[in-house]
């Protein structure tokens, strides 16, 4: 039975850069994978190949043992990924509720007809806590309703596969906290989901594999127990102070609010 | 919404009753009203306007003389005018709102095009149409009974200058050799040149098409070199018609016959603008002052040019005097008739038998004038001068000075390529001085920059200005052209571009093309649409490499748009102002954060495009011929300039201006003549879509969609 | 999307103006109903050019390609074929589909400006092309449909005919503006205008999607060339493939309101009527005065005249300053 997806030996490189340099990965459905590194170590890229947004100079990728190397977005998202981006890409002219339409109209489980996608869409919206600015059109919106827009409209794809790429930089705690809320009930619905993440004790919070990228390459895999004390992410990245606070941490799965700082 | 489309029907009504009131307006009792659909705007405004002065004349006088007698009534002559925009189509629909206002009889537009279009409605309405500039064959094959034209047809203009060689030559000509427009009115005159020469026995060693209104016919003329003619007929308008003994001149053509052109000598433009090469050359004259005729309305043609010069201050030329025969005509047949009636001023105008001051009246069955030959005329002296068919009034044809024909040259295969490659070269930098500021711009400011030929065209006309009332040497006044569009860029980026540079692309096109529209026309209305260039003594002098001529004017021309760019890469690269300039460029918001005044930037740039502008005017008035109507063909040629060298790369747009000559001249020459265009364009498409950041350029922005 | 109040005003004011029309000719004369014809030939080119520089964003500026390519393709078909018009029509539409599609494909990997002066370059370019086959299109000297007189095809019928069939040529073109900015095709098209890689990335398949929306543009395009060509009996190429009419067409949708479905006709209506009064009122000077009134309108309203109106509606204000402030630079 083949993973949800292979990724193989992906590299991408600009010249004499090499932003991804053979990385290799599997997810199953339901998996949370935490992707952490330095600035510069390929993150974004990385999603950027998983999702088709760039094509791989070499390596293979495979969603449900099909080979999609080299596809085009649009035929990832119609496998089934769906993902956010860095620098927000909302539909800028149209409404909360048009947004969130869109994608329920494209991505992996199609709707052909608006009705019905519209009705996908308010129970999205209702999910994700926006129901009530479906008609604000984005640019009245603050900085978190945009990543829940850019989320819902994810999210309507209805994708097996989800990538959050920065998701909660520059929020607050209690949004943080229902963000990290929305991607366990989403991996409960066995979604997979891969997120890149600076805000580390989320990630530690809810992921269950924790992968660490250091340029364009993987530097180390595991639990976040496991990475927390792993010596050459500490160095690389981490430093002490997540060793220690995962030593005082409550088991993973506790409770819904973040850990304290 | 519902009071928003309430309104808009309101409007609609009102605004189509007020055109109809205002069609019909002002007309007491007594007044007969004739229309006219004129070219008063767009390419033909010139030719439009000389139309206008000729209907004008002869209503003053026919008023003058107590109006249009019809039975026992005398009637005012008013004359309504649209303005068609040298377009066909609207001509059309003007002719069919004067027929619903009433207006039944009508005169002529200028051109032939606007003449098919007006007649199929006046033919349709049972209107009446009697027009003096429209003469392709064409027009009269389809059978129509209520169209009338006063002039001599298409057919018959270079025959008559054939006749004329013919009869009156020492030495006749033996080779002749055409080059035609490829528009209708041109090509129907072309072939009837060649059915002539064949009847008189002329062998016809080649006819080339060039496209209408160029102002480049080099790889006609270097074809036609080789086959060394006697004598070169052009079908052609006055911008081809110019272009033809220039460059015959820069390229050492020189039949022994001379040249002989339809429209274009008789015209008081072609002597200033070609001066002393104007001399010796023929062309075909629907009138001239020297003509026989008389009426009872304007004498001879020699007191109609009289009364005209006393209103408008110059000579009558045949533009005008077609224009009043025809209202004359109209006249006449309203007061034969008794009528105003359009059956019986029709069947009045069908049975017109006349002499006028214009030549003899009498329409065949299919409205053609069939009775008036067509004049020959030789520019003599700097004056026109008429010298067939022979009469009282004319001049004997004056040969060209013996030895001033050349030995030719430039017959090898490879002295033409030389030869095109070499004008291809010069010209090529002159498309590179017009695009590097439009290349400029737009890499700084994202702006394309759709009035970029007007500007072109305005520094040409102030180079012009100071020559003609100071006698300043272009190359002064090209500097004072720079200057003076600096600021004006400076002042429109400043006070209008920089209010949309954050709206959508379409709005920053839609705005400069409106600039673009309100400035051509204004000068048009200001300056008229006539075509000038200006004279210098060495411009078409030119030196030979082998069988190869290198023409003075536009080598230093050439020589100017090097400098010129090598300036502009110095001071965008080592000045501190250069640099501020190529960081805004980059990073707006940078930039800012560093200091510099965006605003002002911007304005800076946009001021230098409009100044390099102004220099490429100033020359390419200098070595061709310019009018308002030409500022579309400067803008489209900067857009494919632009495009090849890289946005932003002053060289890249060098180097790709004379990449573009060098193409089209070679594709004039070996493919066809009128390819030229369909050339400059393939190539924009073609980079466009391989290689968007251009043949030589890194750009600013990035040009396409998908990612790597 | 249920009817809301102002959706139901806009549907009967729709009807009003519809019926409005169809009843016209009983009225107006025939220069009013030539002008009309005109008026409609116009709405429907803009609102053909709104599907793909509105919609979708990618402002073409060589759509006048389609409008002269129908109009010779009933010329030619009908002068050397000898076919009625009413056969060449529809063929007339899927030379103007095709066109764009083969066009589309190259043409529609390039982004702002680039695509503009890519598409200028096409029509100029098959201008030139037209012009240079004499003896299939009569190149410079024209192209005679042989609608008159004895020889005639198809005989042209009058001025009434004309104003329907420009009205009926507009109407489909608004219809299916309408039908494609309510489909899932048109969530698309908006999803491409305003962010390219979030749409792909969301499933949409933007070459498809692209090249739909520049085909359906010019397939309705192309027949209001055809009509046109019907109605002028003699064109040129320099008419049919003319830079102005492209320029005129997006004026009118960007003064009107891109993006909108009404905008295009409002502005055709709105930018037509002044030119006719313009060039009534200011003989010689018209063009001097539409230029400069283009230029304002464009900085002052650069979001179009229906979402400025309907915004200061809104607000019961006029933002004017507002969005000057907000674009410049």
């Amino acid at each position: 039975m083949s993973a949800l997806l292979e990724a193989d030996g992906l590299c991408r490189h600009f010249g004499g850069l090499k932003a991804v340099d053979g990385v290799s990965l599997t997810l199953e459905p339901g998996a949370v994978v935490g992707l952490i590194g330095p600035n510069g170590a390929g993150k974004s890229t990385l999603l950027n190949l998983m999702s088709g947004c760039e094509r791989p100079t070499a390596g293979r990728l495979l969603l449900d043992g099909r080979d999609l190397t080299g596809a085009r977005p649009w035929a990832y998202a119609r496998a089934g990924v769906a993902r956010t981006f860095q620098i927000g890409k909302p539909f800028r002219r149209l409404t909360v509720a048009e947004n969130v339409t869109t994608g329920a109209l494209y991505g992996a489980e199609p709707e052909r007809r608006r009705g019905a996608a519209r009705a996908r869409c308010d129970a999205v919206l209702e999910r994700v806590g926006l129901a009530d600015r479906a008609g604000a059109r984005v640019a009245e919106l603050p900085v978190a309703a945009v990543r829940r827009l850019e989320l819902a409209r994810a999210l309507a794809q209805r994708p097996r596969l989800l990538f959050l790429d920065e998701l909660l930089a520059g929020l607050r705690a209690a949004d943080i906290a229902a963000v990290v809320d929305l991607i366990r009930s989403v991996r409960d619905d066995g979604v997979a989901v891969v997120f890149v993440e600076h805000v580390v004790r989320a990630v530690f919070a809810v992921s269950d594999t924790v992968v660490v990228l250091d340029r364009g390459q993987i530097l180390a895999q595991g639990t976040p127990d496991e990475i927390a004390v792993d010596e050459r992410v500490i160095g690389a990245y981490l430093g002490r102070r997540h060793a220690e606070r995962q030593q005082r941490q409550q088991p993973r799965g506790a409770g819904p609010e973040a850990p304290p700082c | 919404m519902r009071r928003r489309v309430r309104v808009l029907l309101g409007l609609l009504l009102v605004t189509g009753g007020q055109a109809r009131a205002a069609l019909a307006a002002g007309a007491p009792k007594d007044t007969v009203t004739v229309g006219a659909a004129l070219s008063l705007t767009g390419s033909l405004a010139r030719e439009g306007a000389l139309t206008r002065e000729g209907y004008d004349h002869c209503a003053t006088v026919v008023n003058k003389k107590g109006g249009v007698h019809v039975g026992d009534r005398a009637y005012k002559l008013a004359l309504r005018y649209q303005d068609d925009q040298s377009t066909p189509d609207v001509a059309g629909r003007l002719v069919e709102q004067m027929n619903s206002s009433g207006i039944k009889l009508v005169l002529g537009p200028y051109g032939s095009a606007s003449t098919e279009a007006a007649a199929a409605i006046v033919e349709r309405n049972g209107q009446v149409m009697v027009e003096g500039a429209g003469a392709d064959d064409k027009i009269f094959a389809k059978g129509y009974r209520r169209i009338f034209a006063v002039l001599s047809p298409a057919s018959t203009y270079l025959g008559a200058i054939l006749r004329a060689h013919v009869e009156l030559s020492q030495d006749k000509p033996k080779r002749v050799a055409i080059v035609s427009a490829d528009d209708g009115f041109s090509k129907t005159a072309a072939k009837g040149g060649e059915a002539e020469a064949g009847r008189q026995g002329l062998e016809v060693v080649g006819v080339e098409y060039v496209p209408n209104g160029t102002t480049d016919v080099s790889s006609a003329l270097t074809r036609l070199r080789p086959k060394r003619p006697d004598l070169v007929l052009g079908s052609v308008h006055l911008q081809e018609g110019i272009a033809i003994v220039k460059q015959s001149q820069e390229l050492g053509l020189n039949p022994a016959g001379g040249f002989g052109e339809t429209v274009a000598p008789a015209t008081p433009d072609f002597i200033r603008t070609l001066g002393k090469s104007a001399e010796g050359v023929m062309g075909s004259a629907q009138w001239t002052p020297d003509v026989p005729g008389h009426d009872d309305w304007f004498g001879s043609a020699a007191d109609y040019n009289t009364s005209f010069r006393a209103k408008f201050g110059r000579e009558a030329v045949y533009h005008n005097a077609e224009a009043t025969a025809a209202c004359l005509a109209m006249v006449m047949a309203m007061e034969r008739a008794g009528s105003l009636e359009p059956d019986k001023v029709r069947d009045a105008l069908a049975g017109l038998d006349v002499d006028t001051f214009f030549g003899p009246i009498r329409f065949d069955p299919t409205g053609k004038n069939t009775a008036k030959p067509m004049y020959v005329i030789q520019i003599q002296d700097g004056k026109v001068v008429t010298i067939w068919p022979r009469g009282s009034l004319t001049q004997p044809l004056r040969p060209l000075a013996p030895g001033s024909a050349e030995a030719g040259g430039g017959t090898s295969p490879g002295e033409r390529f030389a030869q095109s490659t070499v004008y291809g070269l010069l010209q090529g930098g002159l498309y590179g001085l017009v695009g590097v500021g439009f290349s400029m711009v737009w890499g700084v400011t994202n702006i394309v920059n759709l009035s970029q030929g007007a500007l072109v065209v305005g520094g040409a006309y102030i180079a012009w200005e100071l020559n003609a009332t100071f006698g300043l040497d272009p190359l002064i006044g090209m500097l004072v052209s720079a200057l003076v569009l600096f600021i004006l860029g400076y002042a429109v980026q400043r006070s209008l571009i920089n209010l949309v540079m954050n709206a959508p692309i379409f709005m920053t096109l839609l705005l400069t093309f409106g600039l673009e529209l309100a400035t051509v026309n204004a000068l048009v209305w200001a300056l008229t649409g006539d075509y000038r260039s200006i004279p210098t003594g060495y411009a078409t002098e030119a030196f030979a490499v082998g069988g190869v001529r290198v023409p003075y004017g536009r080598l230093v021309g050439f020589a100017l748009a090097v400098a010129l760019t090598a300036a502009l890469a110095a001071f965008l690269g080592r000045t501190r102002l250069g640099r501020a300039i190529r960081g805004t460029g980059m990073d707006r918001g940078a930039a800012r954060l560093m200091g510099i005044p965006v605003a002002h930037i911007y304005a800076v740039t946009f001021g230098l495009a409009a100044a390099l502008a102004g220099a490429a005017g100033a020359v390419i008035g200098t070595v061709s011929t310019f009018s308002p109507a030409a500022a579309g063909g400067f803008t489209l040629r900067s857009f494919v300039v632009a495009v090849l060298g890289g946005l932003g790369n002053m060289w890249g747009a060098l180097a790709g201006g004379i990449l573009l000559g060098v193409v089209e001249a070679w594709g004039g020459q070996y493919l066809s003549g009128t390819l030229v265009n369909a050339i400059a364009f393939a190539v924009l498409v073609l980079v466009l879509i391989v290689r968007p950041s251009g043949l030589l350029g890194r750009p600013f922005y990035e040009a396409r969609v998908e990612a790597a | 999307m249920g009817m809301t109040p102002a959706h139901r005003l806009g549907l009967l004011a729709a009807l009003v103006a519809v019926a409005a029309a169809v009843a016209a000719p009983a009225v107006a004369d025939d220069a009013m109903l030539r002008t009309l014809a005109g008026v409609f030939m116009f709405a429907g080119l803009a609102s053909a050019w709104n599907i793909i520089g509105g919609f979708a964003g990618y402002a073409s500026f060589g759509n006048v390609v389609f409008f002269g390519l129908g109009g010779y393709t009933v010329a030619v078909l009908m002068v050397h074929a000898r076919w009625s018009f009413w056969l060449t029509l529809p063929v007339a539409v899927g030379v103007g589909a095709v066109y764009a599609a083969l066009v589309g494909l190259p043409v529609l990997r390039l982004r702002g400006h680039y695509f503009a002066i890519a598409t200028l370059g096409v029509a100029e370019g098959t201008r030139e092309v037209v012009l240079n086959l004499p003896r299939l299109t009569g190149g410079g000297a024209g192209i005679s449909l042989p609608v008159l007189g004895a020889g005639a095809v198809t005989v042209s019928p009058g001025n009434t005919a004309f104003y329907y069939l420009f009205l009926a040529a507009m109407g489909v073109a608004v219809a299916v503006a309408f039908a494609v900015s309510r489909s899932r095709f048109g969530y698309g098209l908006r999803a491409i205008h305003d962010d390219e890689q979030g749409a792909a990335a969301t499933g949409i398949n933007t070459t498809r999607a692209k090249l739909a929306a520049f085909a359906l543009s010019g397939a309705l395009t192309a027949p209001i060339g055809a009509l046109f060509a019907f109605q002028q009996v003699a064109i040129y190429p320099e008419r049919l493939f003319s830079v102005e009419i492209t320029v005129l067409m997006v004026a009118m949708a960007v003064i009107g309101g891109v993006g909108t479905v009404v905008g295009p006709v409002i502005g055709a209506v709105g930018l037509q009527l002044l030119a006719e009064y313009l060039r009534q009122r200011y003989l010689g000077l018209h063009l001097i005065v539409f230029g400069s009134l283009m230029v304002a309108v464009v900085v002052l309203m650069p979001e179009g005249l229906v979402s400025s109106l309907s915004q200061a509606w809104r607000e019961r204000r006029l933002g004017i300053l507002d969005t000057v402030r907000r674009y410049r630079v």
